[in-house]
């Protein structure tokens, strides 16, 4: 048994190794080099940029929750966001960190460490949207990369433009964005989320007219969902198979119609607080969902 | 001599006409009341309203009733069978227990979780109630000992499962919904088999009845023919099975298992049989009157709070009420001295002064490196880390000194073992200040969030001390405390059901986190505890007579009231101070005291100096663990602490065993 757990550690050394040999940016390319992340979200557009975090917060959820980009070799785990290992990220040595406001509390520990670049996108009491654009102009600035950061903003409206004709046979009827707690209850997202915003791009209505927190959803129970007339439920996996057992099985979900064929789609993760690349991402997983269906 | 139904009768009135308005408020938001016949009966399959009262809405209400009836006849039962007005599945740490053990399983053995989760729930409450008689055996289960022993026993399972989910998050997620006990239903397939473990069970509870009534009568019960202690065992093992059966069900429901009985009590039910029924029919009101006014607020207001948390929040200043009713017997007696001889303590002494700093210097050299594994630290690199690894250190072995000290402080005041800071509720509400001003600021600076957690706790030592003044027993103190700590966890579960990710920062600190302690709380801690330690030294004469009791005290001139208020002044600025820093979570307090007890200092002055450096070496190391343990992760210092120190301290009161010096 010895062998298989020594063995990722070994690659992390080699990792570890690879993460400090990795060679400063060309001469040309100004700014920052040595960025830590502890979001995901930022993170992404970082790897969009074409500069890839060294270090980032929990690397080992990015393949569950994030998926795309795939995240290149040798980034460093910093543990997770909140209990950030300031030992490892200070022996990293980045010349940037970038966060997030929910992040505040650890910005004067963070700042003894390297500068710290806060970006608001997510919880702001208002649509991601127009955030998600600033946030990737902003990085791209601070890199001295405004032109790749325009052409990325390009390639996602290129992206986006391309999924809104697949998703038109789902444009008959509003459908309901939820990722399940347990098998009874659920976050379903509305107003605020970026769900959302992707959502009206792609033409979509989201059938969520509920009051939403902050973050843009609301924890409520399924029956909740019930009152939403003939919507098109997106489940985010993973779903418990008890919630599949209720739906098919009962009167209720019967009667909303859910259980009929094709009103009950199943997505693959989609970071829910992430940035374009996950917008892109799940723009593209429904306009598949859509053609299959 | 027969008691009176009438008022336990109109209780049960009052709240059904309760419930059933908020019932009826629910269903016509649903259906015009015409429909609500059909739709109760036969709903048309195509109607989704109908279908919604009749799959949703009566299935539970019908939960809210037997979980409610259930968890009073646990509590009824258990009120019974320790002879303890304060028992119940939530005082005992059952409903704990059970949580874990699901937590747990869903972890380790998901397939479990099918057909077993009664079991898994089941041995999970049973294991809490083994380790609660554990703690409070040697003090002959004395109910304010036993309460105090399932606290902790709630508050280490809390912290574990707390601890679970905040390395598998995800995994994790149904269980804080769960956690707080949300009822709704979509359709009967919980309801059901609920009903069928409830009837199961009340009937040999019905039939347990007489046999438990005569426990009154103590010795003529004994001469009637009747084991006593196999009725008691049966009766615990009925309560267990009830609890898990509605825990598993439908998640923790706090504090109906406690006030329905003690209700049933304060309206005059003296014999056991009359108030075993009530209580069961006013715990199934109690609930449903939450239930369907919580359904009725979200129907109105949209505010969604799961009933669980709700039940704990109303649940709290009812124990608060209680508290003056009841008359409890106190600890049986001061607490025995586990090794009396008067050892040369002096080299021991000595000993423990060098041995934590040595540990603490450990922490500063070693640590994990980016590269994957530990490496010590050459000392042309040090210098870079020593920032990071300082302030904890220095925090980690402030606050534990000063926790192990409020502790050594309020075993001694309380003559009672399993009094500590953590149950103080001082903690909980330096809790509560942060996490208001986490969601009330709109930029919560550390600044802010410093002083809010120091408000928080001195509102509610000032509070323990205006109650102290108007003459309370240190006991009905604790009790407090812990009431109020569960108020406060109440508050924190409604949040998590709100899924608001802003909890999560409070999370690590909640659970003993000192990855993020800055320079300026580590030395704050370190000013607090060479002030307030040293002060004890002060209250030494007091302390030793504090174990005598009150008339000793007085009979040497010593004012109690005053020397108490004293005592109990100092534990709770020593607990505000620790907590600032470490978070409310760590056993330190419990645990470092009968360490020093062990280890033969008996005299006040000396066993607070070995209690001091016992908790700092402890916390020390909890933290270094925590650090190298599963690099880049941190296992927060008080999860470490808490899985230390539960065996350690079970084993330190084991009865019996090993009476001589080890």
């Amino acid at each position: 048994m010895a062998a298989p757990s020594r063995c990722p550690n070994r690659r992390r050394v080699l990792a570890g190794l690879g993460a400090c040999a990795i060679p400063p940016l060309p001469a040309a390319a100004a700014g920052p080099s040595r960025v830590a992340s502890l979001d995901y979200g930022l993170a992404q557009t970082l790897i969009a940029l074409g500069r890839p975090p060294v270090g980032l917060s929990a690397v080992g959820g990015w393949s569950t929750w994030v998926v795309e980009p795939p995240l290149p070799a040798g980034i460093v785990d910093l543990g997770t966001a909140r209990e950030t290992n300031f030992e490892l990220l200070q022996q990293l040595k980045p010349d940037l960190i970038v966060s997030t406001p929910y992040l505040e509390r650890l910005r004067p520990l963070l700042a003894r460490v390297a500068p710290v670049e806060s970006f608001a996108i997510h919880a702001t009491d208002s649509p991601p949207w127009p955030h998600l654009v600033a946030a990737t102009r902003r990085l791209g600035d601070l890199f001295g990369a405004a032109d790749r950061a325009e052409a990325f903003l390009a390639e996602i409206d290129g992206a986006l433009a391309a999924s809104a004709p697949r998703v038109a046979p789902w444009r008959d009827r509003p459908v309901l964005l939820v990722s399940f707690q347990d098998a009874r209850n659920v976050w379903v997202f509305g107003r605020n989320s970026f769900y959302d915003d992707v959502l009206r791009r792609l033409g979509l209505a989201n059938g969520w007219a509920g009051r939403t927190n902050p973050w843009g959803f609301a924890a409520v129970g399924m029956e909740a969902l019930a009152r939403v007339r003939d919507a098109r439920l997106i489940c985010f996996d993973p779903v418990p198979p008890e919630a599949l057992r209720l739906i098919a099985d009962s009167a209720i979900w019967r009667a909303t119609g859910f259980s009929a064929p094709g009103r009950l789609v199943r997505l693959p993760p989609v970071f829910a607080f992430g940035t374009l690349p996950s917008a892109a991402r799940f723009a593209r997983l429904l306009a598949e969902a859509a053609a299959h269906a | 001599m027969r008691e009176s139904p009438r008022a336990p009768a109109l209780a049960v009135l009052l709240l059904g006409c309760l419930g059933a308005g908020a019932t009826a408020l629910v269903l016509s938001a649903h259906l015009p009341p015409a429909a609500w016949i059909p739709a109760l009966i036969a709903p048309a399959p195509d109607d989704l309203p109908q279908l919604l009262v009749h799959d949703s809405v009566l299935p539970r209400l019908a939960v809210a009733l037997l979980a409610g009836a259930g968890l009073a006849l646990a509590g009824a039962v258990l009120q019974q069978t320790l002879r303890n007005p304060l028992a119940s599945p939530t005082t005992l740490g059952i409903e704990a227990g059970a949580q874990l053990a699901l937590a747990l399983a869903t972890l380790v053995a998901p397939a479990l979780l099918g057909p077993g989760r009664d079991a898994v729930a089941l041995a999970g409450g049973a294991g809490a109630v083994a380790i609660v008689f554990g703690l409070s055996w040697r003090d002959r289960l004395a109910p304010l000992t036993v309460i105090l022993a399932g606290m902790v026993v709630a508050m280490v399972c809390g912290a574990a499962a707390a601890g679970l989910s905040l390395l598998n998050e995800e995994a994790l997620r149904g269980l804080t919904v769960w956690g707080s006990g949300a009822l709704n239903q979509q359709d009967w397939s919980v309801a059901a088999p609920l009903a069928g473990r409830v009837l199961v069970l009340a009937g040999p509870v019905a039939l347990l009845a007489r046999p438990l009534q005569l426990l009154d009568l103590d010795e003529s019960a004994r001469s009637l023919g009747l084991s006593v202690a196999r009725i008691r065992l049966v009766g615990l093992g009925l309560a267990v099975a009830l609890t898990a059966a509605v825990v598993s069900a439908v998640g923790v429901i706090g504090f109906v298992g406690l006030a329905a009985p003690a209700l049933a009590r304060a309206l005059g039910l003296h014999r056991f049989g009359p108030r075993l029924l009530w209580s069961g029919l006013l715990g199934a009101g109690l609930l449903w009157v939450t239930d369907a006014g919580l359904q009725a607020v979200e129907a109105l207001a949209g505010v969604n709070v799961p009933t669980g948390a709700a039940t704990a929040l109303l649940g709290a200043p009812i124990l608060l009420w209680l508290m003056p009713r009841l008359r409890l017997a106190p600890a049986a007696e001061p607490v025995p001295a586990a090794t009396p001889r008067r050892a040369r303590t002096g080299g021991r002494l000595v000993a423990l002064a060098l041995l934590a700093p040595l540990l603490g210097l450990a922490c500063l050299v070693v640590g994990p490196s980016p590269g994957g594994g530990l490496a010590v630290a050459r000392l042309s690199d040090l210098a870079p880390l020593l920032p990071w690894r300082w302030p904890r250190t220095l925090a980690a072995g402030s606050a534990g000194a000063m926790l192990a000290v409020a502790g050594l402080l309020l075993q001694q005041l309380t003559r009672n073992p399993v009094a500590g800071p953590e149950v103080l509720g001082v903690s909980s509400g330096a809790a509560l200040g942060l996490v208001l001003v986490l969601f009330l600021a709109a930029t919560p600076t550390y600044g802010l969030q410093v002083a809010a957690a120091a408000l928080g706790s001195a509102a509610v030592a000032g509070t323990l001390l205006a109650l102290g003044r108007r003459a309370a027993g240190p006991d009905q103190i604790l009790i407090t405390g812990i009431a109020l700590g569960a108020l406060f966890s109440a508050g924190m579960a409604v949040l998590a059901a709100g899924g608001d990710p802003r909890l999560l920062l409070v999370a690590s600190w909640l659970a003993g986190s000192l990855s993020d302690v800055s320079p300026q709380v580590a030395v704050g801690a370190a000013a607090s505890a060479a002030i307030l330690v040293p002060a004890c030294l002060l209250l030494v004469r007091w302390l030793d007579l504090a174990v005598l009791g009150p008339g000793a005290m007085r009979a040497l001139g010593v004012c109690p009231r005053r020397a108490s208020l004293a005592i109990l002044a100092l534990a709770a600025a020593l607990t505000a101070a620790a907590t600032l820093a470490v978070g409310p979570l760590s056993f330190v307090g419990f645990v470092a005291p009968h360490l020093a007890r062990r280890l033969g200092f008996a005299r006040a002055g000396e066993r607070i100096a070995a209690s001091a450096l016992i908790g700092a070496g402890l916390l020390v190391a909890a933290d270094g663990i925590g650090r190298v343990l599963a690099p880049p992760f941190q296992v927060p210092a008080g999860l470490i602490g808490t899985v230390l120190a539960g065996p350690l301290l079970i084993g330190l009161l084991q009865p019996g065993r090993r009476r001589g010096p080890a």
